[in-house]
C-alpha cells in the first residue's frame, strides 16, 4: 500500500506535498510523487519536442519534492506519466495500489474551476480511492 | 528503492495511452481544415474569380491535395516524426530543402492566426445581428486583436475543449453546412432563388471552364480550403493503430471535405446566380454571410455559428502547433533558448506562443492598414507557401522511397507516381500564378505593389526572409546541418509489415 501524490511544484502542490509527508510518516506507508507530464493541446506537430521539454523542466523539481519527503523521514520515490496531471494520479494510483490519493486544490476558485476544470476536481470525480485534497 | 536519478527522470506510460481511434482522427482533421471558416472564406473569392465554374475549381484543387495525402500517408509509416514535413523533407533532400519547408510550415501557420480571429469575429457579430459593426474596421480590428489575446492566453493556460466537445463542434460543422447547402438548392431548384439563377448543370464541374488567370488565382484558393487535414497524419505515437489510422482518417476526411465544398459552391450559385455574385464582387468577403442569411432566413445564426465556432476553435488549434516549432527549432539552437522556456504548472511553451500570437497580431494589424483586400492577399499569399511545402514533401516521399517504387505496381501508383504528379501540378499551380500575378493588369481590385500584385510581394518577401534565416542558420553550424540525405530503411519497413 502506497500514498500518492500530485506535484508539480506550485504553491498549492507544495501544501499537498507536506500534507502527503506528514500522512506518510505517521502511517509508516511508502510515498510516490506523481507528475504527469503530456502537454495540453493534444497530439500534433512536435508534440515529442515539448514533451521533452517538460520532463526536463519538471524532473529536478519532483526529484527535489521527493529529497523534501526523505529529509522528514518518509520512505519516497518520484514517478512521470505520459499523461495528464489527472491521468497520472490516476495511473499511479492503480499501478502502485494505493490507499489514498493526495492533492492540491490549485489555485482554482470556483469561477476558474468552472472554465478550466481543476485537477482536484477532476481526480475526485475519477478515483475510486479516497482522495485527500489540501487547500 | 533506487536513488531518484539526476537530471532527466524515466516517464512511464499512461494507462490511457492508445485511446485515440479512427473517429478521433477524422474530427481532429476535420477540426484542422475547418471547412465551415475555409468556405466561408475562400467560396467568395472563388466565385467571383470563375463564376459558375466555382464547383469545377473545387474539384480540381481537391486532384493534387489527393496525391499528396498519399504521401503524408507513406512517409508517416517510416518515420513517425511528429516534425512531418521539416523532418522528411530533411531526410529525403538534405537540410536546405528542409529548413525552407520547415520555415514556409511555420509561416502558414502564424500568418494565418489573424485572419482565422477575424472571420471568428465577424461572424460572431453577424450572428448577433450586429451587421454595421461586422463591416467597420474601426469594430472588427480590436476586436480581432483581443480574440488572438484571449486564445493566446488559453493556450498558454493549457485550457482546452474536451476531446467530445470537438468531436461534436467538428460534425455539427459539417452538418450545418451540408443544411444551408441542401436549402440553397432547394430554393434555387423550386424557383425561389435569384431570377437569372441558372439550373445546375454539369458544365458547373468543368475547371477550365474560366481559364487564364483567373482560373490559377481560384485553385490556388482551392488549395487553401484544403490546407490543414494532413494533421490527421501527424496525430502519431498514440493513436490506436498508430501507423494505419492517421492516414485512412485523413483520406476519409478529405473525401467528406470535397463533398461538402462542391456540394455547397453548386448550391450557392444555382440559389444566388451570377448577377448576385457579380454585383457583390466588392464584398467578396461578405458574400458567405448574406447568402446564409437569405436563404435560411431566421435560421441563418446555424451556419453563422457554424463558421464562427470553427474559425474561433482554429485560432487556437493554429497557435498551438506553431508555438511548438518555435520550442522544437529553439531546442535544436536554430532559435535564441529564450523561445524554448516552458510553464511548468501550465506544460505548455509560453515564450514561443506569446511570440506567434505577436507576430499573427502585428502581420494582420499591418496588412489590414495597407491592404485593399487583406483577406484576399494573405490567403492567396498563404496558398503559395502551401502549395510550396506541399509539393516539397509530394517530392520527398518518391525521392525517399526511391528504392522501393519498383517493388509491386501499388507502390509505384502511391509512393512515386502520385505524390510527383500532385508535386508537379502544384509546381505548375506556383509557377502560373506568379507569372499571372507579376502582371499588374491581372491584380484583385486592381491593386499593385511595385507594379506586382499584393500576395506575390507578401510571397517573395516570405520568401527571402526564410532564405536569410536558412543562411543565419546555415552559418551558426548547428548540428542539424551535418545531416545528409538517405533513403527509407529497411528496418522502419520491417516494422510497419509487422504491425500490419
Amino acid at each position: 500500500m502506497t500514498l500518492v501524490v500530485g506535484y508539480d511544484g506550485g504553491e498549492s502542490a507544495s501544501a499537498a506535498l507536506d500534507a502527503a509527508i506528514a500522512l506518510a510518516t505517521a502511517l509508516d506507508e511508502p510515498l510516490v510523487v506523481v507528475c504527469g507530464v503530456s502537454p495540453p493541446g493534444g497530439l500534433g506537430e512536435e508534440y515529442d519536442a515539448l514533451e521533452e521539454a517538460v520532463v526536463e523542466e519538471l524532473s529536478p523539481v519532483v526529484v527535489a519534492g521527493v529529497a523534501r519527503a526523505r529529509a522528514a523521514g518518509a520512505t519516497a520515490e518520484p514517478l512521470l506519466v505520459d499523461a495528464s496531471p489527472v491521468d497520472a494520479l490516476l495511473t499511479a494510483a492503480v499501478e502502485r495500489k494505493a490507499r489514498m490519493i493526495i492533492v492540491g486544490y490549485g489555485s482554482a476558485g470556483r469561477i476558474r474551476a468552472a472554465l478550466f476544470g481543476a485537477v482536484s476536481h477532476k481526480v475526485l470525480d475519477e478515483s475510486d480511492i479516497p482522495v485527500l485534497v489540501v487547500p | 528503492m533506487s536513488e531518484p536519478p539526476p537530471g532527466k527522470l524515466e516517464v512511464q506510460p499512461s494507462l490511457k495511452a492508445g485511446s485515440i481511434g479512427f473517429t478521433d482522427s477524422l474530427s481532429i482533421g476535420l477540426n484542422a481544415t475547418s471547412p465551415a471558416y475555409s468556405l466561408a472564406a475562400v467560396l467568395g473569392p472563388i466565385v467571383v474569380l470563375v463564376g459558375v465554374y466555382a464547383p469545377g475549381v473545387l474539384l480540381a484543387s481537391f486532384v493534387p491535395m489527393l496525391l499528396i495525402a498519399s504521401a503524408f500517408y507513406y512517409l508517416n509509416r517510416v518515420d513517425q516524426d511528429c516534425g512531418t514535413t521539416f523532418s522528411w523533407v530533411t531526410r529525403a533532400m538534405g537540410p536546405w530543402f528542409g529548413w525552407m519547408g520547415g520555415w514556409a510550415i511555420a509561416m502558414t501557420g502564424v500568418l494565418v492566426v489573424g485572419s482565422l480571429a477575424e472571420v471568428g469575429v465577424r461572424f460572431t457579430l453577424l450572428m448577433f445581428g450586429r451587421d454595421e459593426w461586422a463591416s467597420n474596421q474601426a469594430v472588427l480590428l480590436p476586436l480581432t486583436i483581443a480574440l488572438v489575446v484571449l486564445m493566446t492566453w488559453l493556450c498558454v493556460r493549457g485550457t482546452e475543449s474536451s476531446a467530445r466537445l470537438q468531436k461534436v463542434l467538428s460534425l455539427a460543422q459539417v452538418g450545418a453546412l451540408l443544411i444551408f447547402a441542401g436549402v440553397a438548392l432547394y430554393l434555387g431548384l423550386s424557383g425561389q432563388g435569384a431570377p437569372d439563377a441558372p439550373a445546375p448543370s454539369l458544365e458547373w464541374l468543368n475547371p477550365f471552364g474560366a481559364g487564364g488567370a483567373a482560373l490559377t488565382a481560384g485553385l490556388l484558393l482551392g488549395v487553401f480550403a484544403y490546407w490543414g487535414w494532413e494533421s490527421a497524419v501527424n496525430l502519431n505515437e498514440e493513436t490506436t493503430d498508430s501507423k494505419d489510422t492517421p492516414g485512412k482518417a485523413a483520406i476519409v476526411s478529405t473525401l467528406l471535405l470535397l463533398v461538402t465544398y462542391v456540394g455547397t459552391a453548386i448550391a450557392v450559385i444555382c440559389y444566388a446566380g451570377p448577377t448576385f455574385l457579380e454585383d457583390n464582387a466588392g464584398d467578396e468577403e461578405q458574400i458567405f454571410a448574406v447568402l446564409a442569411d437569405q436563404a435560411m432566413g431566421g435560421w441563418s445564426w446555424i451556419v453563422l455559428l457554424a463558421v464562427a465556432t470553427s474559425a474561433i476553435a482554429s485560432t487556437q488549434t493554429t497557435i498551438i502547433p506553431a508555438s511548438r516549432t518555435a520550442l522544437s527549432m529553439a531546442r535544436r539552437g536554430a532559435l535564441p533558448a529564450v523561445f524554448g522556456r516552458i510553464s511548468p504548472q501550465h506544460r505548455t511553451p509560453s515564450v514561443s506562443t506569446w511570440v506567434v500570437a505577436a507576430i499573427a497580431t502585428v502581420w494582420f494589424v499591418g496588412l489590414s492598414l495597407i491592404s485593399e483586400n487583406a483577406l484576399y492577399d494573405s490567403l492567396t499569399a498563404l496558398s503559395l507557401l502551401i502549395a510550396f511545402y506541399y509539393a516539397l514533401t509530394g517530392l520527398a516521399c518518391a525521392i525517399y522511397y526511391r528504392r522501393h517504387l519498383l517493388d509491386d505496381v501499388k507502390s509505384f501508383l502511391l509512393i512515386g507516381l502520385g505524390p510527383v504528379v500532385g508535386a508537379v501540378l502544384l509546381v505548375w499551380l506556383l509557377v502560373i500564378s506568379v507569372i499571372d500575378m507579376s502582371d499588374p493588369a491581372n491584380a484583385y481590385g486592381g491593386q499593385s505593389w511595385f507594379g506586382l500584385g499584393p500576395p506575390l510581394v507578401i510571397g517573395i518577401v516570405l520568401f527571402g526572409l526564410g532564405l536569410v534565416f536558412t543562411i543565419a542558420s546555415r552559418l551558426s553550424g548547428s548540428r542539424y546541418w551535418s545531416e545528409r540525405p538517405g533513403v527509407v530503411p529497411d528496418t522502419a519497413l520491417a516494422e510497419h509489415e509487422e504491425r500490419t
